[in-house]
């Protein structure tokens, strides 16, 4: 046997050794039989060796992500999907308005517009309440606010 | 309309508008709790920096305030008006190109016009809204044709005037109405108390909503009708004279008429006996056009009335009418005599007076012309006269004086200041009239002149000063006091008298007394420096 070989067995069987701790003895030599049955078939030759050489790092292409931007609106449809009747559901952060699609979209009803206007009546601003918001959470469940009218 | 999340969540409440409200006084703006802030101070000519025009909405909300709020508002100095004030040409203390015009939708808009004088003999100007008072939304304006009829200023000629011009000089609470002052320039320096003067008046009427208006050019007044008219009463004069006709056989008698016997003669006294009241006098000169909270449209005017009673009676003669050849001619004429002339100027408005200033001079007036032997022989004359003048306004001039004068004569008066006379003669010179300068006395007994003059301080606010200009070296500066008594749409209002002093005894007029009334309180002020209600 091989100076590495030795030093390779005698590592795993200290290594089974302490993770078989409490075992009976009767695993820790079938197990020591194991590993000397593997060695003599050469099987832990290579890994032996790459144990002892520093690895080369190997190149990976990363993974492409769709560019980020606006996106033309387009009108998508999904089956409903019961929530689990887990009775524990709730709504993932963060909350995006719009109920579909890449990113915030407007997602907003408003009541009839009012306006507001100074004492004198020379200034006015034009205001639509908001009605109703929806929003989607992180796990793309909507969220739907509804308001009262003021 | 916006979107704002934040806005539209919020619980909708009206908008407040300008709390601040007060009279703006060396750009500080004094709230009705004493506290100052600054303001910007409205511009103009000295008039236009105190003129003020009322902006109603017809559907301005106005604000409800809880008990509690009332008493932060009054602690902290503000009032939320269900209006505004154009103050100047300023609106929030802002600069405005034009005046507000609310139309029937309660929609705003800035109103301006090309009309100027270059449309003096009818012509087309434009007239142009731009949306006014909106906060966000897309510009929005309209420009009109309007058709300008003749203005009617042809006649009469104006004395004295110089150039001419068209000014906008107040406007409706709406806005609907505009009313412009056609005047004429007075240049001279010692003029500037009331540089331009009215000689017409013009309207704009907008009627309709801004996209679908209705504009219009009228003439309210022609140059003869704003100048009003003027008129003079004489009264009978008696001839009262005496010649000394040298017969022919010798001798001389006292006669009564010039002779035409052919004879020769002398007139000993000339003289016109007048008991009776002569008046001059200028009417309904429109010096002020303005719409009430209405809109109605008002005018303001300005008559003036001399007047002059004379009690003048033939003279007493006493003495021989009859003279012997180489007897000399004596006789002894006496005159007690006195005259009271008063000028009257009275504002009035749609007819009704307001107020009037007064002023007399009361002159009384003992006299002798005595013709006797002198001591080195012959005729000398002997005059005597006890004069006492008063003014009022001003001080009492006094002389007494006797003695020998070759050239002696009797009659007339001594100072001369008879209103009756000195009133404009026709409508075109009443402009360059409405102030009179007689001769006068002050209280110091100094004469000189006494410059009283009619005075615009803003469009709404009418008064008079008086200028001294006394013959006096010793005097630093003429002075200029303002007349406690001013006019404006509410009345009379009684203010403080003004004195300022104009830098300079050389006749020129530099330096102006400010005023400005205020159509939500009624409130009016006078300054010696720029004030204008906001």
């Amino acid at each position: 046997m091989a100076l590495g070989d030795a030093r390779r067995a005698g590592g795993q069987a200290l290594e089974q050794g302490r993770r078989a701790a409490g075992r009976a003895l009767e695993d820790a030599r079938r197990a020591g039989g194991q590993q000397m049955e593997a060695a003599r078939r050469g099987e832990a030759v290579a890994e032996d060796i790459n144990s002892l050489v520093r690895p080369q790092r190997q190149a990976r292409t990363l993974p492409r992500v769709a560019p980020v931007g606006p996106l033309p609106a387009q009108r998508s449809s999904a089956d409903y999907k019961a929530p689990a009747a887990t009775g524990t559901a709730g709504i993932a952060s963060p909350l995006i308005e719009g109920s579909a699609g890449e990113g915030a979209t407007l997602a907003r009803e408003y009541y009839a517009g009012i306006t507001l206007t100074s004492s004198d009546g020379l200034i006015s601003l034009d205001v639509e309440p908001l009605k109703k918001l929806t929003m989607r959470d992180a796990n793309g469940e909507p969220v739907v606010m509804e308001f009262a009218q003021p | 309309m916006t979107d704002a999340l934040s806005l539209n969540l919020s619980r909708p409440t009206a908008l407040r508008g300008n709390p601040f409200h007060g009279l703006v006084k060396g750009g500080q703006l004094t709230l009705p709790n004493g506290a100052t802030m600054a303001y910007p101070q409205p511009g103009g000519e000295h008039w236009q920096q105190g003129s003020t025009a009322l902006i109603k909405h017809p559907n301005a909300p106005g604000i409800t305030r809880t008990p509690e709020q009332q008493a932060e508002d009054a602690a902290a100095g503000l009032e939320w008006w269900d209006r505004a004030i154009l103050s100047g040409s300023q609106l929030y203390g802002k600069e405005l190109p034009g005046w507000i015009y609310i139309d029937p939708n309660g929609d705003r808009w800035i109103v301006t016009t090309t009309l100027s004088t270059a449309h003096i003999s009818g012509g087309v100007c434009t007239v142009t809204l731009a949306r006014f008072g909106v906060l966000g939304g897309e510009p929005e304006s309209y420009t009109y044709s309007v058709t300008v009829p003749n203005m009617g200023q042809a006649t009469p000629a104006i004395s004295l005037a110089k150039g001419n011009r068209l000014t906008r000089f107040h406007t409706s609470p709406t806005g609907a109405g505009a009313v412009f002052e056609l005047s004429v320039e007075f240049q001279d320096a010692y003029w500037r108390w009331w540089s331009w003067r009215p000689a017409g008046w013009v309207e704009v009427t907008l009627e309709g909503p801004g996209a679908e208006c209705v504009a219009e050019v009228s003439v309210l007044k022609t140059r003869m009708q704003a100048l009003g008219s003027t008129s003079y009463t004489d009264a009978d004069s008696v001839p009262d004279d005496y010649y000394l006709e040298n017969l022919a056989a010798g001798g001389a008698r006292l006669v009564r008429e010039q002779p035409t016997t052919g004879n020769t003669w002398t007139r000993i006294i000339g003289h016109s006996s007048l008991i009776g009241v002569t008046e001059g006098k200028f009417s309904g000169y429109v010096v002020a056009m303005f719409y009430d909270d209405g809109g109605a449209l008002h005018e303001l005017t300005l008559s003036g009335v001399g007047t002059t009673e004379s009690n003048d009676p033939p003279y007493t003669h006493t003495g021989p009418t009859e003279f012997e050849a180489n007897e000399p001619f004596t006789g002894l004429w006496t005159s007690s005599r006195s005259t009271v002339s008063t000028l009257t100027l009275t504002y009035a408005l749609d007819g009704v007076a307001l107020h009037s200033y007064e002023f007399s001079v009361t002159e009384t007036i003992s006299e002798s012309l005595e013709y006797r032997q002198g001591a080195t022989g012959g005729t000398e004359k002997f005059k005597s006269v006890d004069v006492l003048s008063v003014f009022t306004t001003g001080g009492t001039y006094s002389l007494s004086t006797a003695g020998v004068d070759p050239n002696a004569s009797m009659g007339g008066g001594f100072w001369n200041p008879w209103f009756d006379f000195s009133m404009p003669g026709q409508p075109g010179q009443t402009p360059s009239r409405i102030s009179q300068s007689p001769f006068w006395f002050d209280q110091n007994n100094v004469p000189g002149r006494l410059d009283i003059n009619p005075v615009r301080h803003s469009n709404l606010v009418f008064g008079l000063l008086l200028w001294e200009l006394p013959n006096n070296d010793q005097l630093a500066n003429y002075r200029v006091i303002y007349d406690t008594a001013v006019v404006t749409p509410a009345g009379a209002v009684t203010l403080p008298a003004i004195e300022i002093d104009q830098g300079n005894k050389t006749y020129v007029f530099e330096h102006h007394a400010y005023a400005s009334h205020c159509p939500v309180t009624g409130q009016t002020a006078r300054d010696s420096e720029p004030v204008c209600y906001v």
